[in-house]
């Protein structure tokens, strides 16, 4: 196994680990990946809390299924396999018609104020919030298919051959999307500035 | 500045230089319509800036890994690593790679069809009971939340069976393909995030 790059060869180690009965050998992994697999459902989903529940849900899948992974292949994007696929039921069921109005779902997105706490002014911070509160909404209204390839790219910084991987695509096909979701992005971006510009001239 | 008045082809630069694609003829390009168009400029600065937040990774809040290893207690180790055979090893970094490409795109068909192919199955019925209906369905996490219809009993009970993994599962009844029920039988109800309650089911081996 000497061909293997090291952070793999660890992975790997600890996989083995668990696999012979140390369960807390699984601990590393999910020390070195839970934040990617988090923000990525965040980006997805737009809920914080959602997406902390669907990153557990994810390490405890991959936990069960270990016995499935191959070895020679990465455990990061396996895991994000699952993590996507644990978006995807979660935004269907979304969808679901319920007699709980969607209002309460548009109110729940996008509330996090914790990534914009540079600034010490107060009005500052808010604007940056409810800036940030507009990102988020627009990624979320992006179609899925076109989401997953934005983010897993902005996110997550995965180049186009590791998108086309993850998610069975060809190379045209991720860039085609990636394109669509970024001027789609870009429009909702102007169109929630203007409406803010407006209400902030009345 | 409603739609694209100007006619400026922003767009697909902003796409090529966020790839690190764009010519230094369309770079030159680029820098000339955002000295001169107004509107072309705010657009750079704002997908500039979301770019660099989407970038931004927020933190976790403390105590997630022992909340999973917690949780892990809970869930039977699997089986054994499926190793290939050591002779493999001289062809490691081209199969490393295609195997890699493989396992994610098998993955990806697995995950398609809802239930991994190989992992222990635990069998399971659910029941409701009392419910004068028309119809009783059951939606959930092992069904992709599709709604599956459930059979009727003799009994008058309402019965599916299920064939699932280890793992934790989210569901709900459907009445008369309205009215959403939580199982009484289940052990954990969790807040479902939208005002209603979920059952929760887990299964270890």
């Amino acid at each position: 196994m000497a061909n293997l790059p090291p952070a793999e060869e660890e992975d790997l180690e600890a996989i083995r680990a668990v696999l012979s009965g140390d369960d807390e050998a699984f601990r590393p992994l999910v020390d070195k990946y839970s934040r990617s697999i988090f923000n990525l459902a965040y980006r997805m989903t737009g809920n914080a809390a959602d997406a902390e529940d669907m990153a557990q849900e994810a390490f405890l899948q991959a936990f069960a299924r270990l016995g499935d992974f191959r070895v020679g292949s990465r455990f990061h994007p396996w895991l994000y396999t699952i993590a996507l696929n644990l978006c995807r039921s979660h935004l269907r069921r979304r969808s679901l018609p319920r007699w709980l109005a969607s209002p309460r779902e548009r109110e729940e997105e996008g509330r996090e104020p914790e990534l914009s706490e540079r600034s010490p002014d107060p009005e500052q911070a808010f604007l940056a919030r409810e800036a940030e509160e507009g990102l988020q909404t627009a990624v979320a209204s992006l179609p899925v298919k076109y989401r997953e390839v934005f983010v897993l790219r902005q996110s997550q910084e995965l180049s186009y051959e590791e998108i086309a991987a993850l998610l069975g695509l060809p190379l045209g096909t991720v860039e085609v999307r990636l394109f669509r979701a970024r001027r789609l992005l870009l429009k909702s971006l102007e169109a929630s500035n203007l409406r803010r510009a407006k209400k902030r001239a009345k | 500045m409603a739609s694209n008045p100007c006619r400026h082809p922003i767009e697909g630069w902003l796409h090529k230089k966020a790839d690190g694609r764009l010519s230094p003829e369309e770079a030159v390009a680029m820098e000339q319509v955002v000295g001169s168009c107004p509107a072309c400029a705010e657009r750079v600065a704002l997908f500039e800036w979301a770019g660099k937040t989407l970038r931004g990774q927020r933190a976790l809040p403390v105590g997630f890994s022992d909340n999973v290893l917690r949780r892990l207690a809970a869930l039977r180790s699997p089986g054994r690593l499926r190793e290939r055979p050591k002779t493999a090893l001289y062809w490691l970094p081209a199969a490393v790679s295609a195997l890699a490409v493989g396992l994610v795109v098998f993955s990806v068909f697995i995950f398609r069809g809802r239930a991994p192919l190989e992992a222990p199955s635990v069998q399971v019925e659910l029941k409701l009971a009392g419910e004068k209906a028309r119809s009783v369905a059951i939606v959930g996490d092992f069904t992709g939340w599709d709604a599956v219809a459930m059979r009727k009993g003799e009994d008058g009970v309402w019965k599916t069976r299920l064939s699932l993994p280890p793992g934790r599962y989210r569901y709900a009844f459907v009445v008369d393909s309205d009215k959403w029920v939580a199982d009484p039988q289940a052990a954990t109800v969790l807040d479902s995030g939208y005002g209603g309650a979920d059952s929760v089911l887990d299964i270890s081996l």
